[in-house]
């Protein structure tokens, strides 16, 4: 997944960073911009890097979210729960802690998720 | 008569039939003209930008510099998108997830055009209230797209660090020029205009930034996210819409009501300084006023998304569909503009899918369709090297009745105040023109003007853009207290019940730059044939079997070269670019620019063209 695929997980740019990945179709503007001050924090030795496994900035995209049930109303009577995804815009929206995926009762279709878009890719399409 | 050049004649009750003896059969093409000229003192200039909608776009143009004209232009997509060839096949309701990745600007057009597909294949619309929060989102991220192209992606060519550079004359008029609607936007000379405009650091610039989050911010409120929104169903919007909701978007409407005022002002001023400063700007992409549009924002209580009905619910929408054939008005029935709709390959890097045994469909009401026409249509890729003189796009050309079609804000606006059938309490169309009421904020209640312009260039389409954001505010607003209503009314279901049926649909809906179509055919519940066609497919298409140019091909060979420095190497092309760039191309963030030899001679990105 990612810059690694193409790069290998061991590339560092000049600065001695690794790839650091952003995920999500597209990726949250919100959490890009929080993602790169902390880059920019990071490199002026202000805090360590904090990224997990996949090179996420850990605490945005490393818990399982709690995805509130999808209100897609009589459209999909056989959903229930929406797939499991490590996001951050359920909880705080999508621009400015507004709008946000499944919040305004929309579905999650995990495109933050390592294997998106090639996993299953819609809850209303799933199967 | 509608359609001209196709064999389709329609009876007193508007019915189709084929004419008698009457073929679809596409002549040998014309003989190719005098050709490009070869006398040795033009030279090749390329212009190679990445466009989102259409994959990458490049322009190949042959100079005279002399005579200050372009001689040849080829409009060259230069990559195969293939989402027909994804969607085949697939789960019908994937096409609303994975269409959408078309564009990464448009947000939510292609869900909502997919929606829309699937809705005439199953039969049901959604209720009233859906549709309204439908129109209410895709008006608020009108207002968005257009400021963005308007400031962040066009605005940079009229801005001080590009006109200084370009035309150091009109530089020296722009200061000495008042401008006529100071008192609108608060702008004392036009100078300070561009210098409003200057990429990064204008004001303007940076107000417009402002305008297109609180656009997104409605769209993400009713869609959920933004650009690929996750609240778009078939027959529904998956969003609890209550008044809480409506109540933050109302807010954000409220808010940009004096912007949108500023923002026509400014353009108008900007339009009306450069036709004083020069008659020759009205060629600065000038073509034959070709226009074409499925129009948008449906009457809730119209829409039924049946095929038999389309002419009846397109007349109530609230931007008038049509197509606009040498500055006249051939029609404003849906249907028609759907039969017109043709796609040639004989430019394009597909297989020509008509040979052998084809048999072409009719329509769901019973019309001849054209073997070229979307529903009809196979992808064949065929990649193969690129030749101007033969095949040389990824790009398709769809024309409408055999004609090249531009479509966007000047299309729609174009038709709609021609066919005089919007009339709300804030939009009035007719006799070519249109009056948009903006309540009053700060600034007074005020009665936007347009009318139909003499031309269509380059100018023109940026001065439409510019109003159709107060259009757009417009709808929003309405769209907004119609839901109201509804929620009042205690009409509040937001979706139908839907299955996936087998049959064909189509979608039309518009994308901030112009017309969209999904045509769509279920067999035993899956994808048997998904065809898309985006606006710059119609505007950067390839020539077209007659040997027609597209319409940037068009509008760049009717472009004169007016760039003070064209005759020295720092030129820019800026004439050229404007050109393209009226069409709104969905241009991202690089242009790279080769001078003849194909050196990169200046590497200039849409953010910040003229200061490297
Ligand atoms: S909630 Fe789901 S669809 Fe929305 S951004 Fe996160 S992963 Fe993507």
């Amino acid at each position: 997944m990612g810059l690694g695929a193409l790069l290998g997980q061991e590339f560092r740019s000049l600065a001695g960073l690794p790839i650091v990945n952003v995920p999500g179709c597209a990726p949250n503007g919100d959490a890009f911009i929080e993602a790169l001050s902390h880059v920019f924090l990071a490199l002026g030795g202000l805090v360590p890097l904090d990224l997990d496994e996949l090179g996420r900035p850990r605490w945005l995209y490393s818990e399982p979210t709690a995805l509130r049930t999808v209100r897609r109303a009589e459209t999909e009577p056989a959903l229930g729960q929406s797939q499991h995804a490590s996001c951050p815009v359920p909880e705080r929206g999508w621009i400015n802690r507004v709008g946000g995926c499944v919040r305004v009762g929309g579905g999650c279709n995990g495109c933050t998720r390592p294997d998106f878009p090639d996993g299953p890719l819609s809850i209303i399409a799933a199967g | 008569m509608c359609l001209e050049n196709l064999p389709i004649a329609f009876d007193e009750t508007g019915k189709a039939r084929l004419e008698e003896a009457g073929s679809f059969a596409v002549a040998p093409p014309a003989a190719n003209g005098a050709g490009p000229s070869t006398n040795g003192r033009t030279r090749e200039f390329n212009i190679d930008p990445v466009t989102r909608v259409a994959g990458a776009l490049a322009f190949h143009t042959r100079l005279d510099d002399e005579r200050g004209v372009v001689t040849e232009a080829h409009s060259h997509a230069v990559q195969f998108r293939g989402y027909e060839l994804i969607l085949k096949g697939r789960n019908p309701l994937d096409a609303i997830d994975i269409s959408s990745r078309a564009c990464g600007v448009c947000g939510g057009v292609h869900s909502t055009c997919a929606a829309m597909a699937l809705e005439m294949t199953s039969g049901v619309a959604p209720p009233p209230l859906a549709i309204a929060a439908r129109n209410l989102a895709a008006s608020a991220e009108f207002v968005y797209d257009h400021c963005l192209h308007l400031f962040l992606l066009a605005g940079p060519d009229y801005s001080e660090a590009m006109v200084r550079q370009t035309e150091p004359s009109l530089w020296e008029r722009a200061q000495r020029t008042a401008a006529a609607r100071g008192a609108v936007h608060g702008l004392q000379a036009i100078a300070d205009i561009m210098k409003g405009l200057n990429p990064l650091s204008g004001a303007l610039y940076r107000e417009a930034l402002g305008a297109t989050r609180s656009g997104r911010e409605i769209v993400s409120l009713i869609l959920g996210k933004y650009p690929h929104p996750s609240t778009i169903l078939p027959a529904g919007l998956g969003v609890a819409l209550d008044q809480a909701l409506l109540n933050q978007v109302l807010a954000r409407i409220v808010a940009l009501r004096d912007y949108v005022k500023r923002v026509v002002a400014i353009w108008e001023d900007l339009v009306e300084f450069f036709y004083e400063a020069s008659p020759r700007y009205r060629e600065v992409g000038a073509r034959r006023a070709n226009l074409l549009t499925t129009g948008m924002w449906d009457d809730p209580e119209a829409y039924d998304a049946d095929y038999l009905n389309a002419d009846r619910w397109g007349r109530r929408r609230l931007s008038t569909p049509g197509a606009v054939v040498d500055g006249e008005l051939r029609t404003v029935s849906l249907n028609q503009v759907d039969l017109g709709i043709e796609e040639f390959v004989d430019h394009s890097f597909y297989e020509d899918w008509t040979g052998g045994s084809f048999l072409p469909a009719s329509a769901p009401d019973g019309s001849p369709l054209s073997p070229y026409h979307p529903w009809n249509k196979e992808t064949v890729p065929r990649p193969e090297s690129r030749s101007w003189k033969e095949r040389y796009s990824w790009s398709t050309a769809p024309r409408w009745d055999r004609q090249p079609m531009e479509s966007g804000p000047l299309a729609r606006q174009w038709v709609t105040a021609v066919a005089g059938l919007v009339d709300t309490e804030f939009v009035r169309s007719g006799d070519g023109a249109l009056e948009i009421l903006i309540p009053a904020g700060h600034l007074p209640e005020t009665i936007i003007e347009w009318r139909v312009p003499e031309v269509a260039n380059a100018l023109e389409r940026n001065r439409a853009r510019a109003v159709q954001v107060a259009y757009s505010l417009a709808t929003a607003y309405s769209s907004l207290l119609q839901a109201l209503d509804y929620l009042r009314e205690g009409e509040t279901a937001m979706s139908a019940p839907f299955e996936v049926g087998d049959g064909v649909g189509v979608g039309f809906w518009e994308g901030g730059r112009g017309i969209l179509t999904h045509h769509c055919k279920v067999e035993d519940g899956r994808l048997a044939n998904y065809q898309i066609v985006t606006p710059s497919t119609w505007m950067a298409s390839p020539r077209d079997p007659w040997a027609a140019p597209g319409p940037y091909e068009e509008a760049v060979m009717n472009t004169p070269l007016l760039e003070e420095t064209h005759r020295s190497g720092e030129f820019s092309g800026i004439d050229i670019l404007r050109a393209i760039r009226s069409f709104d191309p969905c241009l991202p963030c690089t242009v790279h620019m080769h001078s003849g030899a194909g050196t990169l001679v200046r590497d200039a990105t849409t953010c910040a063209c003229g200061q490297e």
